[in-house]
């Protein structure tokens, strides 16, 4: 085993992770609320990429806004939709819903694209870094880097601006938010917008390096929700970490045994730490963290 | 004098008979008026009321007008915006949030709300104890700094009328009365203030007028030095020690 290289990879799916599960660490802090759907979002954000620069011609760069445009307002009508039901914190219905619609965007993605996997052509795949032993693409860098800037954004929002303390307000009691004067509808909005802008941009910068699939869904929700509660409900700085560890076990746990059993693995060493720390890693914490 | 509050017809429900029924009520400006009465006898049903908001599914209807200018129809949010801003009963600071966060991020919305509105220092310099504890956790204060920082927060958001509901409930006595001296004091200064307590003896030492609710409806009402006698008062509330 090249064990550079596998670390490195374990990095790079580290930041893969945690950059896909940024939105619903703040859709889980702040509004309380799991989304079933997401993975299909992010399945959405990637198909948009591709059509838009295979139906259209544009370059990659000019792709990425158009998809993370699409999933801020997929998130919208899809908060709109069930703002009733998020206002009343109704957990169990909103959990069918927010599933049935990542059955129905789903659907509608196997109809409009296709079921054929296809490869999003970003120049930056083709841009390799040969360092000793370790073998990387500009792509990797990108996912790496636009990671740890949206990490420290968000995490500078939350702690220190007016927008990311009503969201905080919102996640601790909405009722009393709104005797703030703060209209929370709005903020739930904003929240949802992000949650799908943000899964969008993560599918823009990591789809590319592997073929996608209209039914790639349901993986990506299984390791997001994994990563987000590994971290702790809600802590910014749990997510982030929480991506990382999983993505160097990943790339371990492939490289010794086996990809295929990656996936089982994980819940092997995550359902003790569930029981013994159901807070998750970083339990007793906080949005702002 | 126009009324700071006003309110007709006022029915609040929970799905069945109205649990709040007020055919009027009329706060002068610059009062500070009390709300007594048993426990469910539908005080803070009342004061949630106004603002059309509630923790449960309680449901609204009637008149309220702020200032000579009607709310009803307008979600709570924007109640609070025109400046008819509610204390409510309990859990009325946000615990994870730091005690100057808390006044920071609660704010006046709209230049007319940021000319009434308390600056963070003008909270500190009306509860210095708020002060020594501003870097602390709200979660971490005592009942009565809890209030301290609930009322300070309503004050940052430029209140024409405020509803402060039961803000004495599980403080020593002592607190009690200082925190009341403090309100008196924000009347004094132009604010007409709705207070609800269930501290009938300590309210009747600060307020200007005082209703007596019974079963959801006002069964008196009157300028303090009047009810002070009246023998619904000193019956149920004022007992044997009769002043």
């Amino acid at each position: 085993m090249n064990v550079w290289q596998q670390l490195v990879n374990g990095v790079i799916m580290g930041h893969a992770y945690a950059l896909t599960a940024i939105g619903w660490t703040l859709l889980l802090g702040a509004a309380r609320l799991v989304n079933f759907g997401h993975g299909q979002m992010y399945m959405l954000g990637a198909f948009m990429a591709w059509w838009v620069m295979h139906a259209t011609g544009l370059p990659y760069v000019a792709a990425i806004p158009a998809a993370v445009l699409t999933g801020a307002l997929l998130g919208a009508v899809m908060q709109r939709a069930m703002m009733r039901l998020t206002v009343q914190q109704n957990l169990v219905s909103l959990m069918i819903v927010t599933l049935g619609f990542g059955q129905i965007v789903e659907g509608t993605a196997g109809l409009a694209f296709g079921v054929r996997p296809q490869m999003i052509a970003s120049p930056l795949n083709a841009w390799t870094l040969q360092w000793g032993p370790v073998l990387l693409t500009a792509q990797d860098i990108a996912v790496v880097v636009v990671t740890i800037i949206m990490f420290l954004v968000l995490r500078a929002v939350m702690a220190h601006g007016l927008i990311g303390s009503w969201v905080r307000m919102v996640a601790e009691d909405p009722r009393l938010t709104q005797l703030a004067g703060v209209n929370i509808s709005k903020i739930y909005l904003g929240i949802f917008a992000f949650e799908g802008a943000a899964v969008a941009l993560a599918a823009t910068l990591v789809a590319p390096r592997t073929p996608i699939i209209t039914s790639m869904g349901f993986d990506e929700v299984i390791m997001t929700f994994v990563v987000v509660v590994l971290g702790g409900v809600g802590s910014v700085s749990g997510s982030y970490f929480a991506g990382l560890a999983m993505g160097l076990f990943s790339a371990f746990f492939g490289a010794l045994v086996g990809p295929t059993y990656v996936t089982a693995a994980a819940f092997l060493i995550i359902i003790p730490i569930m029981v013994l720390r159901p807070g998750g890693l970083a339990s007793a914490g906080g949005l702002s963290r | 004098m126009r009324a700071a509050l006003e309110v007709e017809k006022l029915s609040v429900s929970y799905g069945g008979d109205p649990a709040v029924s007020v055919p009027h009520l009329a706060l002068p400006a610059g009062t500070l008026a009390g709300v007594v009465g048993a426990n469910g006898a539908g005080k803070s049903t009342l004061v949630n009321g106004l603002l059309g908001w509630s923790r449960g599914p309680a449901r609204a209807s009637g008149v309220v007008k702020l200032d000579g200018e009607t709310l009803n129809g307008l979600p709570t949010y924007q109640r609070v915006q025109r400046g008819l801003v509610l204390v409510p009963e309990g859990l009325a600071v946000f615990g994870t949030m730091l005690v100057e966060e808390n006044l920071r991020s609660t704010r006046p919305h709209g230049p007319e709300a940021e000319r009434r509105a308390f600056s963070v220092d003008h909270v500190f310099a009306l509860f210095p104890r708020l002060a020594e504890r501003r870097a602390n956790r709200a979660a971490s204060l005592s009942g009565g700094e809890r209030q301290m920082l609930a009322i300070g927060r309503a004050l940052r958001l430029g209140p024409k009328v405020l509803l402060l509901d039961e803000p004495s409930i599980g403080l020593a006595p002592r607190l009690v009365l200082t925190l009341l001296l403090t309100i008196r004091k924000l009347a004094d200064a132009g604010l007409s203030v709705l207070l609800v307590e269930q501290n009938v003896r300590a309210a009747m030492e600060v307020v200007d007028h005082l209703y007596l609710l019974e079963r959801g409806r006002i069964i008196a009402d009157g300028p303090i030095g009047a009810m002070r006698d009246d023998p619904r008062i000193v019956e149920a509330y004022l007992g044997s020690t009769k002043a």
